[in-house]
């Protein structure tokens, strides 16, 4: 009795472990008939190859299929079939399949696709140096592109300098975004300057006099001495780069530097480094900028400007627009908004000790890269770059950037007025402009432009004539790779602590010394072999 | 008298820790309060000033905004059949695998149990679960969200534990009542363990409910966001704005408005707290193991 107990006892765990199992695998099972995306994937790989076979037409190809791979940075996104999607594929005669991957996350979902093996025909690379990319692009993954792009009318007059910059080993793995190299200076309070009948700051002593005023005169003429000169943010290198920006107005090189005999050298080796950081010093000490700039989150890095706290911003010239029309919406609610009057004004570089200067930027943000896997032959990778080609011309730019005229926008005088409805707009629009390459420019029609937008415009053109590109940019360092980030953190901290008084110059070069020692020499050795390998080529 | 001695030093005890949890829960509450009143606030206001618990305006605009659309909706009714299916899956096979294990006439039970400790301490990294997934022909399937993470090995320890810790007494008595084996883990072993299935309903549906990693590596249709993949979006975005400008173009990505942030954020959180509740008392009791339970 007992025996035939425990046997049953057996025989029903081992029923209900296996029926556990027996579920797993059928459902498992059961969404594969119901993925009905599964299913256009193979087709969608197979690119270029005319499979939609049309009866009549010998002359015309039929439409090459793209999958394409974006970053969206709104919650909607166009649908493949939404009405400017289906406009670019009849002018292209293509056949889009949109994969949207949110931006806050795309890197992940990058390294994955990658990992996967599947690939995109078209993908969008973020960061062209990191190491997951850069291991595809050894191990054969991607297109080199660099070779065809003569033939492309638009392509072809891709900048030279912003093309080396996106090399890897001197070779163009991708068509880059382009962006404004010199994107970066200063803006003001327009109004604060006019209110204490200054002149427009011009060179880099105005820069510090105008400070001076907007934190001891009362440039907001409330009587009271709540103003300070300048907003800075964590310094975390690479971005937020107010005192960089600075940095190369006082002469120092951007990023990496020639010394005399022809050699690399970082930047803040160079004795026009320390003179700007003695003047960010001054600048604490006198407490023209805000004290609490090491741990200020750079989300908020707009926000005294905006309220009245603070006069100036080192960044992006782009900001200048943005602010102004944040003034503007908080005057507007209390009815005594000017819509015309510009409350911003920018000014592209200021005069040092070495004339007029300005810091580039990298001059584009990530690039698209062409699969090797699903793009097979020459023949389907030209129809590719005939699709990235065609969509540089001004049609398919204001097309893809501002949607089908008389329903996503107007046009007036002086460029076009989009509709306000931020839904249609999001969910029919916004995010097609992530494709564009902008190769040789922008070429498209614009929003009516404001003066402030007019000016900024402007200055980056201005810019453009002035930038100290940065040498090493295109080089890529193993050692870099490894150490990067703890050599970097000890020139933050050593810089933050110099000027706010916690250690002196003594102390700051021996920062430096520890830089050397924990790796740093070796960096400056291995970047100048690439330099110069790089350079006989 | 009937009222009992209290000494001085005891009261002074309890009035502290008066103090001390209201203070505490004030600190854990103020956060809150301030994300709702932030939700309904206008941007200007939150731009000007830097805290605020009650706003000086009051708009909506930032939840008719979120609901313009059927976007949000559509990945909170994601996010809600995700938890619901994803928590019945998940408390089925911990339990039909736990009841078993926690039978010692099972053969090959420390075999299974070893595996199932090992799995613990090792995984097999992202991108191979990938490459799983997706040779099983789950991308793009809500099942993706669900079945890789069914069983949790943590969970399932314990609710085994919960099941040997049942007197054996009340199986035999049941069995000689004529129980057969399903009935008897239907009618006598889950009622009683229903703290602790209610537990771990918890754990289980908050895991869902907050999960976004994996849908955003499994889900590559965007209409099948869950909804923690858009509020990270969101909320994520004006970061990188401000942090790496050259990312974007300058002329048309602009930030969502902190409201429309804080607004995405409370209809996130609500919820998982209305559920919360329910389930909490079931928390002391359902968790605790290897000591004496009242």
């Amino acid at each position: 009795m007992v025996l035939s107990t425990q046997k049953q006892t057996k025989r029903w765990t081992y029923i209900l472990l296996a029926g556990a199992l027996a579920l797993t695998s059928v459902a498992g099972c059961s969404p594969q008939s119901g993925g009905n995306n599964q299913g256009t994937k193979p087709a969608v790989s197979e690119t270029g190859t005319d499979k939609e076979g049309n009866a009549g037409g010998a002359a015309k190809e039929g439409p090459v299929n793209i999958d394409i791979m974006l970053p969206i940075f709104k919650t909607n996104y166009p649908k493949d079939d939404s009405p400017v999607a289906a406009e670019i594929e009849k002018k292209t005669n293509s056949n889009l399949h949109l994969e949207w991957v949110p931006n806050s996350s795309y890197g992940d979902k990058f390294n994955i696709t990658l990992a996967s093996g599947k690939l995109p025909t078209v993908m969008y690379v973020p960061d062209v140096k990191s190491p997951s990319f850069v291991n595809a692009v050894k191990a054969g993954a991607f297109w080199e592109v660099g070779p065809y792009l003569k033939d492309y009318p638009n392509l072809s007059k891709a900048n030279p300098i912003i093309l080396n910059n996106t090399t890897i080993d001197g070779k163009v793995y991708g068509i880059y975004r382009g962006r404004a190299l010199g994107r970066n200076g200063l803006v003001y309070r327009k109004d604060w300057l006019e209110n204490l009948g200054l002149q427009e700051p011009k060179t880099i002593d105005d820069f510090y006099n105008m400070l001076k005023a907007f934190t001891n005169d009362d440039p907001d003429k409330d009587g009271k001495k709540d103003t300070y000169g300048m907003t800075l943010v964590k310094w975390t290198g690479g971005w937020a780069s107010g005192f960089d920006i600075i940095s190369t107005w006082f002469g120092a090189p951007t990023g990496w530097g020639e010394d005399a005999s022809g050699k690399l050298m970082p930047a803040f080796l160079t004795p026009e480094y320390f003179e700007a950081l003695k003047f960010m010093k001054k600048l604490y000490d006198e407490k023209l900028i805000n004290a609490d700039f090491a741990v200020m989150d750079s989300a908020k890095w707009t926000d005294p400007i905006v309220n009245g706290q603070s006069g100036a911003i080192v960044d992006v010239l782009d900001n200048a627009a943005r602010i102004n029309d944040k003034i503007q919406a908080a005057l507007k609610q209390t009815g005594n908004d000017e819509p015309n009057k510009m409350y911003t004004d920018v000014v592209n570089s200021l005069e040092g000790p070495k004339g007029l200067r300005a810091r580039p930027t990298s001059g584009y943000a990530g690039m698209l890269a062409i699969s090797k896997t699903s793009v097979k032959t020459e023949d389907e990778l030209r129809r590719i770059l005939t699709f990235i080609d065609q969509m540089s011309e001004p049609e398919l730019q204001t097309l893809a950037g501002y949607g089908i005229e008389g329903k996503h926008y107007t046009k007036v005088e002086g460029g076009i007025e989009p509709v306000k409805n931020p839904t249609l707009l999001e969910s029919e629009v916004e995010g097609l402009n992530q494709m564009l390459t902008f190769i040789p420019e922008d070429h498209g029609l614009k929003v009516v432009q404001t003066p402030i937008r007019v000016k900024q415009t402007e200055a980056m053109k201005a810019n453009e004539a002035i930038v100290v590109a940065n040498p090493a940019e295109p080089l890529l360092s193993t050692v870099y790779s490894q150490k990067g980030a703890q050599l970097d953190n000890i020139i933050n901290d050593a810089r933050i602590k110099y000027v706010v008084g916690q250690i002196d110059e003594a102390a700051f070069r021996s920062a430096i010394d520890v830089w050397r020692k924990t790796g740093g020499d070796d960096l400056i050795k291995e970047m100048n072999e690439l330099y110069a390998a790089s350079n006989n080529k | 008298m009937g009222k009992r001695y209290r000494s001085v030093s005891g009261t002074v005890f309890d009035m502290f820790n008066y103090v001390f949890l209201a203070g505490f829960a004030v600190c854990a509450i103020i956060p809150f309060v301030y994300v709702i009143s932030g939700s309904f606030a206008t941007d200007v206001e939150l731009t000007q000033r830097s805290f605020f618990l009650i706003p000086k305006t009051f708009s909506i605009n930032a939840y008719t905004f979120i609901f313009s659309t059927d976007t949000i909706i559509r990945s909170i009714g994601v996010s809600m059949y995700v938890t619901t299916v994803g928590t019945i899956v998940n408390l089925f096979f911990t339990v039909t695998m736990a009841y078993p294990l926690a039978r010692r006439s099972l053969m090959g039970r420390n075999t299974i149990l070893n595996l199932v400790v090992f799995s613990m301490l090792f995984g097999g990294g992202m991108i191979p679960t990938y490459l799983v997934v997706r040779e099983l022909g789950l991308l793009d399937s809500y099942w993706a969200l669900i079945l890789p993470g069914a069983i949790s090995a943590f969970n399932l320890i314990i609710v085994k534990n919960f099941f040997q810790e049942l007197p054996p007494g009340l199986e035999e008595a049941a069995r000689i009542d004529g129980c057969t084996e399903l009935g008897l883990l239907w009618r006598i072993v889950l009622p009683l363990s229903k703290p602790v299935l209610a537990t771990f309903a918890l754990f289980y549906a908050v895991g869902h409910w907050n999960n976004f990693f994996s849908a955003l590596l499994y889900i590559n249709d965007p209409a099948k966001w869950p909804l923690q993949v858009m509020l990270r979006q969101i909320v994520l975005l004006s970061q990188a704005a401000a942090g790496n400008m050259n990312e974007m173009d300058p002329n048309f990505v602009q930030p969502p408005e902190q409201s429309i942030k804080m607004a995405v954020i409370v209809v996130g959180t609500v919820p998982i707290l209305l559920v919360y509740p329910f389930l909490q008392k079931h928390f002391a009791k359902g968790v605790m193991i290897g000591s004496i339970k009242g």
